[in-house]
Formats: C-alpha cells, structure tokens, sequence
C-alpha cells in the first residue's frame, strides 16, 4: 500500500493510464540494482528514484551527483541497499545477477534490455570494437555542459542524458508490466528507434 | 444486465458546464453507483502547461479516488462475457461519441485500461443529459455496444 506522502509525491504518476495506482505501487515495490558509473547511469538512477523506484548501487558506482545522501534527498523513497532487486541496470559486459526478473544494458551506442533468461537481441549496436561505456563515467562535465572531447567517443556517440532516460523508461516498463520480450533501443539517422 | 445509467445521467448534468465522470460496479444483485471527483480544473490551473485541458473539455479522476475504484475492479476477479465496471463520462455540449482522445485514454498497449471495463458517453447539452453510447473493448479496439442486453 502507498502511503499518504507517496499518494502526494506520485499523484502525476498515478494519472497516467500506464501507471495508476497499481503501477506505482509495482514501481516502488520493485528495485533496481546499479552497476557501473557513467553519465548515463547516473541520468537512469535519478529517473527510477525520482518515480519512487529504489535502487541498489554496487560498490564501484563512484561519487556521481546523486550518489549516497544526495540521492535520498533527492528522492525519500529510494532505498540504497535493500535485498532482492527485480531488476538490473548497467554496461553491457557485465553479467547479471542471478534474482533479477530483467535486465536493461547500456552501451555507447544505445542499450539492450531482456527479461531474464532470455538472451539480449542482436541489433548491430555493439560490434566487437565497442567503446568500453563505463569510459563514459571518466568524461565529468557538469549537468548540461558538453562531454570534453577528450577522444574516446565514438563519431555515433548518444547523448547520455537521452539514453539514460530511455534506460529508466525501459526498466519501469518491465517493473510495469508493459514490457514483457527482449528489445534494443538505438539511433538511426539521429532519431531513436525501437531497432528490436 | 447493465446499469440503467439513470444515476450516471443525473451526476453528469449537476457536473455541466464541466465534465463529470462516475463508475458502476457489478454486484451480485445489481450496480454500486460511485461518483468521481473530475480534478481536470485544479490540475488545469496549477500547471496549464502539464495539463491543457480544463474541466469544460477533459476529466482526471482524482488520484485517491481511481486508486481506489482500481483496488476494487482488481479484487472483482476475471469478468465474464459483459463488462463488470461502466465508466461513464459526459461531453459539454458535445455528441456522445468515443472520441480518438477518448479511446487512447482507455487503451494501455492494446488492452482495455482495465478489465471488463466498459464505457458510457453522455452529451450534456444546456445541461440535460442525452442518452449514453455505450462502448466495450474488443479485439479491434473500442466498439459501440448495444444499449440493452
């Protein structure tokens, strides 16, 4: 059940046809583990905890804007170490836990996402020679300033705040209910696109 | 059986010049008749930009009361063939018709927003209210129900 500052934070929420009250409740029941550190991982932490998500960061997440304290104040109900995540959030080559119902991989280029068991869809996003993503994390520039081009993004670099929101957007859909097969997500000819 | 909609009529008119909204919900021995708060003013005025609409030409369900009409359409079990829930909303001065504004706000991913969910549409003009269309979920989408059953 929500409680009272829950029913106020998430009104906007609960409106919406694809939450209501039943989905805000799945949002703020389900939890979300955060691996790795980037910028776009830091835009995915502050949308799930700002819709009442909480989320589990492990141990190598570094001192991102919302780290810590400050994401606690920035959202009450998001809990930074709780058992049992539902789901996981983070660079692609690293692996799963073993209790999450989904998973939502971000790289460079875009993210993949699939229920657990289910192998991630091959949409041509990440070749061989990928960009570690996590070097995403090493390229601190404040909210809204540009990435220094320091020479280690791609030319087809996202824009990290879009894809981060995308990656929220994608783990509420299966915390949802609204999201049930694999996908991928990616840009083609600079719109994003469903590519799976 | 459906609800005679006499309940959702006389709601909807005292709502004119605004739009009202309301639910029936099967029982074993008829309809319970809930009256919703349409807060589309409120939200309206305190964010115009979020919420365009006013109440002249949108409802939104206060967030409390949907919770609570979604708890029990949920604890009502699988419907059957005909709808278990009825919401009924009015148009201001405007034909009752299912409109495609309408219809994407009751559709989620294909699917009814909830199950054996089916709709009622009055036009208040001058504040009587017409007739309701009646609409129910099928695998097309929203079609019109027959008045009787």
């Amino acid at each position: 059940m929500l409680t009272e500052d829950q029913i106020q934070r998430y009104s906007r929420q609960i409106l919406l046809k694809e939450v209501g009250g039943r989905g805000q409740q799945r949002l703020s029941a389900a939890c979300v583990e955060v691996v790795g550190a980037s910028r776009v991982l830091d835009v995915a932490v502050a949308y799930l905890a700002a819709s009442g998500t909480p989320v589990v960061e492990d141990t190598q997440r570094r001192g991102g804007f919302l780290h810590g304290a400050t994401l606690q104040a920035f959202a009450p109900d998001a809990v930074l170490h709780r058992s049992a995540p539902v789901g996981w959030l983070g660079p692609l080559e690293l692996a799963p836990a073993s209790h999450d119902r989904f998973r939502v991989a971000v790289s460079a280029r875009g993210l993949l996402a699939a229920p657990t068991g289910e192998p991630l869809p091959d949409a041509g996003l990440l070749p061989p020679t990928e960009a570690d993503p996590v070097a995403l994390g090493a390229l601190a520039a404040p909210t809204g300033g540009p990435l220094p081009d320091a020479g280690l993004l791609p030319p087809t670099e996202a824009d990290p705040v879009a894809l981060g929101a995308l990656a929220a957007l994608v783990a509420q859909r299966y915390a949802l209910g609204l999201e049930r097969s694999a996908l991928a997500v990616g840009q083609v000819e600079g719109r994003w696109q469903r590519l799976a | 059986m459906r609800p005679d909609f006499t309940a959702a009529a006389r709601h909807c008119e005292a709502a004119w010049p605004r739009e009202g909204v309301c639910a029936y919900l099967a029982r074993t021995d008829g309809w319970d008749f809930v009256a919703l708060p349409n807060v589309a003013d409120e939200l309206h005025q305190r964010s115009p930009r979020d919420f365009p609409q006013s109440a002249a030409t949108a409802f939104v369900i206060e967030p409390r009361a949907w919770m609570a009409l979604e708890r029990r359409v949920l604890a009502m079990g699988a419907p059957g063939d005909e709808p278990h829930v009825w919401l009924a909303h009015s148009h201001v001065d405007v034909a009752a018709v299912l409109s495609a504004s309408d219809q994407q706000a009751f559709t989620v991913d294909g699917a009814s927003l909830l199950p054996g969910l089916g709709l009622a549409v009055f036009e208040v003009r001058a504040g009587r209210a017409g007739p309701p269309s009646l609409w129910r979920f099928t695998a097309t989408g929203w079609t019109p129900a027959c008045s009787t059953v």
